[in-house]
């Protein structure tokens, strides 16, 4: 668990709260520190290391983190702990500006609201991360003060970043000084390193609110283990994080085929899935757990779920051909959010884009969206997903190694 | 890249009924300066969605295909058709009051009686689950177990009650078109339906205490209560209705 509320007395720096934004706080938002020669970063027991354009005040080993202390300006630090082994990121973010409210209200007073006023999505080099600005107002017994945090996770080599600075002010130098600890960050690597990476983007209404990355790593028995991971963070109008966190491990052949995959989904830290489907006995069976409830299910006997490495390799036959326009693909796949059958997959070649991308319609189930699919890999570089009113996009913005 | 339309599936499913910013749950309304609509007033509007021929057949309208935006007069509260002959009284993996803590729940309910009635349920669910908009589509066991969510969860718990009590009850999703006064607000939402007779009606636990006239445009039943209802709730995007422009009557009469 991360200690992640950095709170004290030093840390805090609050303002009167008016209802538009006076002078003296768009001069307080507008601070930044400076940015010098690069600082660097390296544990006592020589297992992480990184270089940052601040100083670094501190590095300490907990018991299982090390905390680093950084000066981006003003009087209050900002802080960055490394988790060795990972977390959920979309989670960590909802759970941490929980905790560090509460570790506010001792010290300034009850926190009347809050509000997330910016998110962020994206990857520095091949760390994704996630990024959430907040505002909030507490309240000492005679007048309402201002407040503000920086939140922002990342991923790399199998470990967690979690950085916050709670001041107002220091965006853009909270921004590079993070960029940088990410670019530079170096750890023992937690898996096999991958042969191929995807980073892609969500984004909603001109917000980033989530990533997802795509690994494939070889085994040494030659076999694919295709890992998924995906966050997902949306914020509520009273203040709130719903967050979702997912990971979707498939171990494949070498020509694709499924030997077996688990899916887990958990909502604001809630396990809300948590199944894998496997061969047994000439069945595929499904075990696991739904929502709290167990499930054990046997697929239908003719069942063959495929896998979406299968999906891609045949997608980017159906686009080399010359007939890719109107062609219609089919597969199916297993969905933990509906893991008692299989659901077909279905793509609609629309239209040629450009030499490498055709739009396409994909038929998830009941899901139904426009996607740009490139041929080189056969998976879509971006889609547009109807939500409600809203449509979510999805775009990829990393992209190394093939397969 | 195509795991995250699970998990957006289950945000959209989570989300689309809550209250998210940018809001997910608030559908974009129009309405003529000043136009009061009191209850019962029939109500013309025009709606536009993705699949405007699905969700006009869903809603008794014929819409021919391409188009996007049709008129509809909000009166009498549609009747929905399902897919499949049920009885709508047994549990389900989503509606399971078959499950302990609904003993505690039927405890609390004994002076309702051996039959209570529809508005004796709804005000029930009412008082018994406190507002969370962070909550997903729970279980109607783990709403009994927690008793918090937002309309969701309102109209799981409305259902699942129903049923142990041997009334026929589903879920439906849709809007809910709210006016007070000259301000009218369509939000998207989740009720229950109880069958009375030859009809279905509406059992909302979460729009009680709304002061404003509510009415009710449905986009869908919850068909799927199995393993996958998730997948089926995120089905209803293809009906979503995203914009709703009130019509004054004037404006009505001069519509071919």
């Amino acid at each position: 668990m991360l200690r992640a509320a950095f709170v004290s007395v030093a840390l805090l720096c609050c303002f009167a709260a008016h209802a538009d934004d006076p002078q003296w706080l768009k001069d307080a938002r507008a601070r930044e520190g400076k940015l010098g020669s690069p600082h660097e970063i390296r544990s006592d027991d020589n297992w992480l290391k990184a270089s940052v354009p601040v100083k670094v005040k501190d590095l300490t080993k907990l018991e299982k983190s090390y905390v680093i202390t950084l000066d981006v300006g003003g009087g209050t630090p900002a802080y960055c702990e490394v988790m060795p082994n990972g977390f959920d990121m979309a989670d960590t973010l909802r759970q941490t500006v929980d905790a560090t409210m509460k570790e506010v209200e001792p010290i300034q007073g009850k926190v009347e609201a809050r509000e997330m006023e910016f998110t962020d999505a994206g990857a520095y080099g091949e760390a994704p991360y996630l990024e959430a600005h907040w505002l909030y107002w507490v309240k000492d017994g005679k007048e309402t003060r201002q407040g503000a945090l920086k939140q922002l996770v990342f991923e790399k080599f199998g470990h967690g970043v979690y950085c916050s600075h709670l001041d107002i002010g220091y965006v853009k130098t909270f921004d590079a000084m993070t960029r940088a600890l990410a670019e530079s960050f170096e750890a023992p690597t937690v898996a096999t390193p991958p042969y191929f990476r995807e980073i892609a983007v969500a984004s909603m209404a001109g917000s980033k609110i989530g990533i997802t990355v795509t690994t494939l790593e070889r085994d040494q028995g030659g076999d694919t283990k295709a890992r998924q991971i995906s966050a997902l963070v949306m914020r509520t109008s009273s203040g709130d994080i719903i967050a979702h966190d997912g990971i979707h491990v498939e171990m494949v052949r070498p020509d694709g085929a499924m030997i077996n995959a688990l899916d887990v989904v958990a909502n604001n830290g809630e396990i809300y899935a948590n199944v894998s489907v496997k061969h047994v006995e000439a069945r595929w069976l499904v075990d696991g757990e739904m929502q709290g409830k167990r499930v054990s299910v046997k697929l239908p006997a003719d069942s063959q779920p495929r896998s979406w490495i299968e999906q891609s390799h045949e997608l980017r036959k159906v686009l080399e051909s010359d007939k890719a326009v109107g062609a219609v693909h089919s597969i199916p796949m297993w969905v933990s959010l509906d893991p008692g059958k299989l659901t077909d997959m279905k793509t609609t070649v629309l239209e040629k884009k450009s030499a490498n991308e055709f739009t396409a319609r994909a038929n998830e189930g009941p899901l139904e969206f426009q996607m740009l699919l490139d041929k080189a890999t056969g998976l879509p570089a971006s889609a547009d997903i109807p939500m409600g009113p809203q449509t979510v996009r999805l775009e990829r913005v990393h992209l190394s190694g093939s397969f | 890249m195509r795991r995250l339309t699970t998990l957006l599936a289950l945000g959209i499913a989570a989300a689309a009924q809550s209250q998210t910013a940018p809001p997910l749950f608030l559908i974009p309304t129009e309405a003529p300066k000043g136009l009061t609509l009191p209850d019962p007033t029939p109500v013309h509007v025009m709606l536009t969605a993705a699949d405007a021929p699905q969700l006009g057949a869903l809603l008794g309208v014929r819409v021919p295909a391409g188009v996007t935006r049709f008129e509809y007069v909000v009166d009498r509260y549609p009747q929905l058709e399902t897919k499949t002959a049920r009885t709508w009284l047994e549990p389900t993996f989503l509606i399971d009051f078959d499950e302990p803590p609904f003993a505690a729940l039927k405890a609390e309910m004994k002076d309702l009686g051996e039959k209570p009635s529809r508005a004796a349920l709804v005000e029930f669910v009412n008082r018994t689950i406190h507002e969370n908009f962070e909550r997903g589509w729970d279980l109607a066991s783990t709403v009994a177990k927690r008793r918090e969510g937002d309309c969701t969860e309102h109209a799981v718990l409305t259902t699942a009650l129903a049923r142990m009590y041997g009334i026929p009850a589903r879920v439906v999703i849709g809007a809910a078109l709210i006016s007070n006064g000259e301000e009218h607000t369509a939000v998207g939402h989740a009720w229950s339906e109880f069958r009375e007779g030859d009809l279905w009606v509406v059992a909302d636990a979460a729009m009680l205490d709304e002061k404003g006239v509510v009415r009710y445009l449905p986009m869908g039943v919850v068909e799927d209560e199995g393993l996958g209802y998730v997948m089926g709730i995120a089905a209803a995007q293809r009906t979503w209705i995203q914009r709703v422009e009130v019509m004054a009557p004037k404006d009505t009469a001069k519509k071919p």
